[in-house]
């Protein structure tokens, strides 16, 4: 039973220019996106910056209108639910600095969508002192400002912020890229006992793929707006299909100075989503590119078990 | 082995800075001592607040004084005191024989200038003659910029992560520095990106002919780059080896608990190992072996004793050979 639907989504911001504003351009952040997650799930989501996951991420908890696509979750459709759906889904935010308000106490920021939605009134400060014991704070951290914690400290906050509503489905935007290697382990081992003690379900947005595997069951690839590659971790890791997750896993820093792979460095950035590249969008930075990819855009096919991929040379 | 003395272009020696704040004396560098050589990279690595950081500014007196405070030590350049120049002398130093790029790049370059004026500004203070769109365009070309002499006339936000951050290592090029400190130069970029820009410094290596000083908090990129390892923890050196030694051997239980906590690809494990506990607070550290507190095989001698020196010159360990 999926608990999260994707059907076809897109996603477009239009470029405006002009005395009076009119759109000249559209970027397409998530240009036409299928996907599902089972419940108790971790789906992971990688990716360079600008390949639109975190627009993704964004528009399933509806932060984004999409232009276009459908999202269920468990069974309904997200546009026609009311504020019920913010409790039922939540967001962990990568900046650990950016996203906690430093004119609110520890208590306030954690307590705030309790107030909000209602829910335990009178033991306000019970459920926070609660919420702060379970992500290996202590209750009297209550009473503190946000610039009073480290950087992992924080990201703890965050996410006490994000299971004080009881959510199903969280989704976790990078929350571990901004912090020190030893700290992100303590992060993503705190997420994954959070998820068997309180069955929840995660879309695991980030760019280190060691990470992503680590804690994903299945792994979406994601370029230019597209899905180009999905499997399960270990499957992704072990044989994977498109040169971009080829480039993407040999990019992964290593530590075996004897075994270190051969790394293929991708000349150049991710281009610009206003004027994607014809036929396959990676062919310009592609190391194996034919000439057919300019022209034709890939098919999506399984070509192993559950194993599906956008390119056609695979 | 510590390297021949003699042989030594930067020698820190001693090294102590210390913050004076509110909660008393932070002590950020507590005795550090390392040396590098010519065309060599060496790595200093630590996690958040072990002090690698101050040990960088340090080295062309960057410290803003107050609130810190140079304690003692010697950072030799060429056997001349750094610590004890004036501004004059200091300004012949800073980019042009010791140079800096950070970790975001978007915070170090001027969002109102554009990005070849800010190469030329550096090159009009450190190399007059050079001060020329010609030599501009040649250092984007050095950093693999692509149509160099348009991305010259961009500013910094129309360019993305990676290019800025080849841009800031253009500038630090452009004083044709001795020396390189890279603070977390890859930290705020993608994966990919980073591998482009590690690549990068590797070859200007080569070709440029300088020494590195790379900071960061990941030993996973060390691997090909650095010739050889400083472990940092509260202001000192736990372990210094060549960069082969420490990631095949490493003796230190904090670089053994570091190496452990980074996932490796294809070795899925149920569980990340992690370090127990955080950082002490530098204001008040721990007595004895700073690490005790958080390490899998003190012994309660650890505490009580003093901290021993570098073993072997190597490792600030008695019991790191123990089973």
């Amino acid at each position: 039973m999926s608990l999260v639907e994707v059907r076809n989504l897109k996603v477009h911001f239009p470029v405006r220019a002009g005395v009076l504003p009119r759109p000249v351009a559209w970027v397409r952040a998530v240009d036409g996106v299928s996907f599902f997650i089972r419940e108790g799930e971790t789906v992971g989501l990688v990716g360079e910056s600008g390949c639109g996951k975190t627009t993704l991420g964004r528009t399933l908890l509806r932060l984004y209108e999409p232009t276009a696509g459908e999202i269920f979750f468990d069974g309904q459709n997200v546009f026609t639910m009311d504020r019920r759906f913010c409790r039922r889904a939540q967001m962990i935010f990568q900046d650990p600095f950016g996203s906690l308000n430093p004119r609110m106490t520890v208590g306030e920021i954690v307590g705030e969508a309790l107030r909000i939605h209602r829910l335990h009134s009178g033991r306000i400060a019970e459920r926070v002192a609660e919420l702060l014991t379970a992500v290996g704070l202590s209750p009297e951290h209550m009473r503190r400002y946000p610039h009073e914690f480290s950087g992992g400290q924080r990201q703890r906050i965050g996410i006490a912020r994000a299971l004080a509503v009881e959510p199903k489905f969280l989704v976790c935007d990078e929350p571990v890229s901004a912090l020190d290697v030893s700290v992100q382990a303590q992060i993503v081992n705190l997420l994954q006992e959070l998820q068997e003690k309180l069955k929840l379900t995660y879309l695991f947005i980030a760019h280190d793929l060691a990470v992503v595997e680590h804690i994903s069951d299945r792994v979406l690839v994601m370029y230019l707006g597209k899905i180009v590659e999905e499997t399960e971790a270990a499957e992704l890791i072990a044989h994977p299909l498109h040169p971009y997750t080829q480039a993407l896993i040999s990019a992964v820093p290593t530590l075996d100075a004897a075994t270190q792979r051969r790394r293929i460095i991708l000349p150049g950035d991710v281009p610009s989503p206003i004027h994607p590249p014809g036929g396959c969008p990676f062919h310009p930075r592609c190391p194996v590119a034919a000439a057919r990819c300019r022209e034709v855009a890939p098919s999506w096919r399984e070509i192993r078990k559950n194993h599906w991929v956008a390119c056609d040379l695979a | 082995m510590p390297p021949d003395p003699n042989n030594l272009f930067l020698d820190v020696r001693d090294l102590r800075v210390s913050f004076f704040t509110d909660e008393g004396e932070v002590r950020a560098v507590d005795g550090v001592s390392f040396g590098i050589r010519r065309r060599e990279t060496l790595a200093l690595v630590g996690e958040s607040g072990c002090g690698k950081s101050v040990t960088a500014l340090a080295l062309a007196k960057l410290i803003p004084t107050p609130p810190g405070v140079y304690k003692g030590g010697q950072v030799l350049l060429d056997g001349q005191d750094v610590l004890v120049m004036n501004n004059e002398q200091l300004r012949a130093i800073r980019g042009a024989r010791i140079s800096y790029i950070f970790q975001e790049p978007a915070t170090s370059l001027n969002p109102v200038f554009r990005v070849g004026d800010q190469i030329k500004e550096v090159l009009r203070l450190h190399r007059r003659e050079a001060a020329t769109d010609e030599e501009v365009i040649r250092l984007l070309k050095l950093v693999q910029i692509p149509e160099p002499a348009q991305r010259a006339c961009d500013y910094p936000h129309q360019l993305s992560g990676g290019m800025q951050q080849r841009v800031m290592i253009a500038m630090a090029l452009a004083g044709a520095p001795e020396l390189l400190v890279a603070d977390e130069p890859t930290t705020a970029l993608d994966v990919t990106i980073q591998a482009q820009v590690l690549e990068l410094l590797k070859e200007l290596q080569r070709t440029v002919g300088m020494s590195i000083l790379l900071i960061t908090h990941n030993l996973g990129i060390l691997s090909g780059l650095a010739d050889r390892v400083a472990v940092m923890y509260a202001g000192r050196i736990v372990e210094y080896a060549s960069a082969e030694e420490l990631l095949s051997k490493p003796r230190h239980p904090y670089t053994k608990a570091l190496m452990r906590s980074i996932p490796r690809l294809g070795a899925r494990a149920e569980r990340l190992e992690t370090i127990p506990g955080n950082v002490p607070n530098a204001a008040c550290l721990p007595p004895g072996c700073k690490f005790h507190p958080r390490c899998l095989v003190a012994r309660f001698d650890c505490a009580r004793d003093p901290e021993p020196p570098l073993v072997e010159q190597r490792v600030r360990c008695r019991y790191w050979n123990a089973p």
